[in-house]
């Protein structure tokens, strides 16, 4: 059933082989579930924003075959190295197309997400390690796929925004000003690294969605102002409370 | 808990099948953006609200265009009870704290105060 094939590709050449090493260890194999339950559903939704997005970075092919090896039993790491290769295109095509020299932060994220994809497959030892590694594997290739999401996502927005101005009659969001941004950006920058794309969306949106240059300022005082609680916030780690 | 947290939670806990995002909370609570959003993020990190990303669909159905997409958060099952837990804990704090001003009334003579 396995095959030795091209080891320079082994995540398109091994299917058979990656499934069937260290199957019957439940650790691997509750790792392979999360996999599956995780991974697909991440690709399925890159999908979905590149094709709204309109960028054609070939990812409806690869989510073709997660579905199909997941039908057919092979969940393995090599999805995960697919599915985090597929990210690191679409983020690549994405930032390309959007012509953004900001978003090269991102593609770098999942640059780095996909080398700690591959290390893992590469990864040799005990099952239990290798579900570890799964693991991880699944963490990185799901965040990467978040990441290509998120910027495609920010693609559609642009692309929606110069539409936006044909309707007449339609409540047009008008977008932040270039200070806006920049003071955002500096607020975001206080924030742990893997939480400032996603606060950065979430208060441009919120500032988006204001009707007045007065309650924008307003807000976005606020957000400079509890940016370094919220920072901090995000960086302490909760007590765990014994149970009463 | 500060009085902020119980604020957030109490106004989550009108709906708590209901998803909502910062901007409404801000709004319904009349706290500073600036506050609410460190104890939604501290809320999340406790697992008692989780957080989506509006979808496409979703954000075309609005009526506002060409605005970024929302971040949506609901309360957990488990969120609301701990929520409510602690407010009635809080609650019951409150009710029962000596308060100083009390002693500052003047009392009648011969009244114990």
């Amino acid at each position: 059933m396995s095959h030795p094939g091209d080891p320079s590709r082994p995540f398109l050449q091994h299917p058979p082989r990656a499934y069937l090493e260290g199957q019957d260890d439940p650790a691997l194999e509750a790792a392979l579930a999360d996999l599956v339950a995780r991974v697909n559903p991440a690709a399925h939704a890159v999908a979905r924003a590149a094709e709204a997005a309109r960028v054609d970075a070939g990812i409806e092919f690869v989510v073709m075959a997660l579905d199909n090896s997941a039908d057919l039993g092979w969940p393995s790491l090599s999805n995960v190295a697919v599915a985090a290769s597929m990210a690191m295109q679409a983020a690549d095509e994405a930032a390309a197309a959007a012509g953004r020299t900001d978003l090269a932060d991102a593609v770098e994220a999942v640059r780095h997400a996909v080398d700690v994809v591959f290390t893992a497959y590469k990864a040799k030892g005990r099952a239990a390690d290798r579900a570890v590694t799964t693991r991880e594997g699944v963490d990185a290739a799901v965040e990467a796929l978040q990441g290509a999401e998120r910027i495609l996502s920010m693609l559609v927005g642009d692309q929606a925004r110069p539409h936006a101005g044909a309707d007449a009659g339609a409540s047009v969001a008008r977008p932040p000003g270039a200070l806006t941004s920049r003071l955002l950006g500096a607020a975001c920058a206080l924030l742990p690294a893997k939480d400032r794309g996603r606060y950065a969306e979430e208060w441009l949106s919120l500032l988006t969605e204001l009707p007045t240059r007065r309650a924008r300022a307003a807000h976005l005082l606020s957000i400079l102002c509890g940016a370094p609680r919220h920072a901090w916030t995000l960086r302490r780690h909760l007590k765990t409370v014994p149970p009463a | 808990m500060t009085l902020q947290t119980q604020m957030v939670l109490r106004q989550a806990l009108l709906e708590p099948a209901r998803e909502w995002f910062g901007l409404e909370m801000v709004q319904a609570t009349e706290l500073p953006t600036g506050t609410v959003y460190p104890i939604i993020a501290r809320l999340e990190q406790a697992g008692w609200i989780t957080s989506r990303w509006e979808e496409p669909g979703e954000q075309r159905d609005a009526d506002a265009l060409g605005r970024p997409r929302r971040r949506y958060y609901l309360l957990t099952q488990e969120g609301a009870e701990n929520a409510r837990l602690a407010l009635a804990k809080a609650h019951a704090n409150r009710a029962t704290a000596p308060r100083p001003w009390d002693a500052l009334r003047p009392h009648a003579p011969g009244a114990t105060p």
